[in-house]
Order: structure tokens, then C-alpha cells, then sequence
């Protein structure tokens, strides 16, 4: 299977502006999919893919997949509600900076909690990007936005620790510019059972860059390259496997609740 | 390797990620008035370009001199 098998390449070119990180996290997630289908570890009936609102969560639009796209903030809540009920169901859950740790903050946190069995790939370009260009919960201090014309004043949630703090049992932050390693990232999200959380760095050069010094997409791959290192490096943003355990995933402990209960568990 | 003329946005992340500069900016638009790419040297098959590129406008065959 190609990843056109995957995609609905009728709809090309889809409607993410020149350069958009958005498109090499579907890019590469459609390779790993591909992939995944043809040798039979993942069968496409089965594999779903769920976002909120945001450019970032228009992707799933472009499978040729189930998917929901669902409103704002909101994915996780669908995702649990569709993973609990249907456990041989593979759940990836497509989201932005803004949908998941805005309006979508509560949500996040207790998915991981509860360690719902669901992959999350979100996709941090430290803006919301489809509404033009306001500030987020992941835009570095002193950052210019819409909403912070004289530079953030707030310090950025780091996406990794927060999922952590909250239980997750496997993370890993990598970025648009190794695109090698998001792919390998993203198929160990699938083989874990559990929370796995991508947190993928991202440009946005039309609402970001632009209004941070950035010419363009170019220069700032260049500088997700440059600024990061999957070893501790002052100064730079750490990439790789931040954590790797395993934890009773929260459909197998509702299983159980059920049995006691005295049902069948279905 | 193969560029789907059609669907490239001109944002040359593939020139960028290409670790033997296989690739270049070129001064051919498309329809849409996107300036492309071109090979202009040997291509080792990495794969990278095919993966960076935002619209999977690109397709590596094999390795070549294009
Ligand atoms: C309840 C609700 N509030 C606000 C909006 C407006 N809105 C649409 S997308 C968005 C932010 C998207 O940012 P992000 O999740 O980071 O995605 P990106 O567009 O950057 O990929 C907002 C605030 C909405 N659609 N629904
Ligand atoms: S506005 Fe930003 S995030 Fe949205 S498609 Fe354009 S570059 Fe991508
Ligand atoms: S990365 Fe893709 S869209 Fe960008 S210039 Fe290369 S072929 Fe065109
Ligand atoms: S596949 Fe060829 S053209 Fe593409 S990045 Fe690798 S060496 Fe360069």
C-alpha cells in the first residue's frame, strides 16, 4: 500500500499555506500508515483518526479513513468515549497547541490520568494558526502574536512535562524538521498501549514566522534544527523519548469495573 | 525521484532537508505560479525530501542521477 492509498489525493493540494509544518506531520503519518496497513500490523477498518478545530486538525479530513472531526478543545473527550467503548479500535487523535492545551487544557491532562489508549500527535506551532494568529498556551515569552503586539508576557507550558506531571506513560517531543524520526516516533505511539503523546514542534510561517523574524518555512526549520538536541544542552529544547513505561490503560479498568458490576463487560 | 508539479506550493523544505544538495530552487512555476524545484545532482535515495515535503509532492524512485 502507497501513502496515495491512504490519502484522498482527489482533494490535493489541500488548504495548508506553502511550507505548514501541518503537512509533513500528515506527510509523514500517511508513510507510517501506509506502511502499517501493507504488512498487516494495523488494519485500516479499524484505525480512526480524531481531531478538534484548527488548521492542524483538518488532517484527518485528507485520510481515506473513519475520522471525526469534532468541535474545539474536544477531541480527547470523543476519543474516550469511542476508545472506551470500542477497545480494538486504534485511536489516533490529531490536535494543535491551542486545541489541546487551551480550550482543550482539562481534557489533556485527564486523558493522560486516566491513560486513555490513544496516540496523540499534536501539532505545537506555538500560535493558533487558523484564526489568524493569536497568542497560545505554547508561545515563548516575548513572542509577537495578534493578541501580544508587545511580546507575550507569559511563560509557555512545556506540552512533555504537563502530560507527565499527569501520568502519561510514553512521550516524546521531536519537530517538523526530522521528519525521519517523527515517523519512527509516531509507530511506536501505535505499538504502546497506553498515552502516547507526540508534541511535534511546527512552523507556521504565516502566522508566526512572519511576525517573528522569519522569512520563511526554510528559516524555520532551520531553526527547530538548530535550537534542539535529544541530549540536555543548555540552551537547547530537548527532543527524543522523554519517557517509555506502561500503565494499565484506563478501557481495561473500566472492563474490570464492569465485570464486578456483574455485566459481561460489553 | 519524481516532483508532482501540480501540488508543489514552492516552500523548498525539500532543497532545505536534502543532505547531498540534490535539489535546488528553479525558475519553472506551475500552473498555480509556484516556482519548483529540480535535481541537479546524484540522488543518494534517502527519502528525506519525500518526507519534509508539506504536500507529498514528492515520490523517490531509487537513487539516481536524475
Ligand atoms: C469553542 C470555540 N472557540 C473558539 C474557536 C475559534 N478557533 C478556531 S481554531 C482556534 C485555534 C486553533 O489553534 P491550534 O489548535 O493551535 O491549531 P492551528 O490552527 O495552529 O493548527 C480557535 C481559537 C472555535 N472554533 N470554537
Ligand atoms: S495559518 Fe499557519 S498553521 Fe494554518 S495552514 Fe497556514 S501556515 Fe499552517
Ligand atoms: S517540499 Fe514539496 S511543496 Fe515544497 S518545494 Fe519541495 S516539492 Fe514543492
Ligand atoms: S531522496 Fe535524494 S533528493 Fe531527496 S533528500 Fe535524499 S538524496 Fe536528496
Amino acid at each position: 500500500m502507497d501513502v496515495e492509498d491512504v490519502l484522498r489525493m482527489d482533494r490535493w493540494p489541500h488548504i495548508l499555506c506553502p511550507g505548514c509544518g501541518n503537512g509533513t506531520i500528515l506527510n509523514v503519518l500517511a508513510r507510517e500508515l501506509a506502511e502499517r496497513f501493507e504488512n498487516g500490523d494495523l488494519d485500516p477498518d479499524k484505525t480512526v483518526l480524531v481531531s478538534g478545530i484548527g488548521c492542524s486538525s483538518r488532517l484527518p479530513g485528507y485520510f481515506r479513513l473513519d475520522s471525526l472531526h469534532t468541535t474545539h478543545g474536544r477531541p480527547l473527550a470523543f476519543a474516550t468515549g469511542l476508545k472506551t467503548a470500542n477497545p480494538d479500535l486504534e485511536v489516533i487523535v490529531i490536535t494543535g497547541d491551542g486545541d489541546a492545551a487551551a480550550i482543550g487544557g482539562n481534557h489533556l491532562i485527564h486523558a493522560a490520568r486516566r491513560n486513555l489508549d490513544v496516540t496523540v500527535i499534536c501539532a505545537n506551532n506555538y500560535i493558533y494558526g487558523m484564526t489568524g494568529g493569536q497568542v497560545s498556551p505554547t508561545t515563548p515569552e516575548g513572542d509577537v502574536s495578534t493578541t501580544t503586539p508587545y511580546g507575550n508576557p507569559e511563560p509557555p507550558f512545556d506540552l512533555c512535562e504537563l502530560v507527565m506531571g499527569a501520568g502519561a506513560p510514553h512521550v516524546e517531543r521531536w519537530t517538523t524538521a526530522h521528519p525521519v524520526q517523527l515517523k519512527a516516533a509516531i509507530g511506536r505511539a501505535l505499538d504502546r498501549e497506553g498515552f502516547s503523546f507526540i508534541d511535534v514542534l511546527s512552523q507556521c510561517p504565516t502566522n508566526y514566522g512572519r511576525r517573528n523574524g522569519f522569512r520563511d518555512a526554510r528559516e524555520m526549520v532551520e531553526w527547530l534544527r538548530e535550537n534542539t538536541s535529544t541530549r540536555d544542552e543548555e540552551g537547547k529544547i530537548r527532543i527524543g523519548i522523554l519517557r517509555d513505561e506502561e500503565r494499565e490503560p484506563f478501557h481495561a479498568r473500566i472492563r474490570k469495573v464492569l465485570e464486578k458490576a456483574g455485566g459481561d463487560g460489553d | 525521484m519524481r516532483i508532482k508539479e501540480e501540488f508543489c506550493k514552492g516552500c523548498f523544505l525539500c532543497v532545505w532537508v536534502c543532505p547531498v544538495d540534490a535539489l535546488d530552487e528553479s525558475d519553472r512555476r506551475n500552473e498555480k505560479g509556484y516556482r519548483l524545484p529540480e535535481q541537479v545532482g546524484r540522488c543518494t535515495g534517502c527519502r528525506q525530501c519525500e518526507m519534509i515535503c508539506p504536500d507529498v509532492a514528492i515520490e523517490v524512485v531509487e537513487a539516481d542521477e536524475g
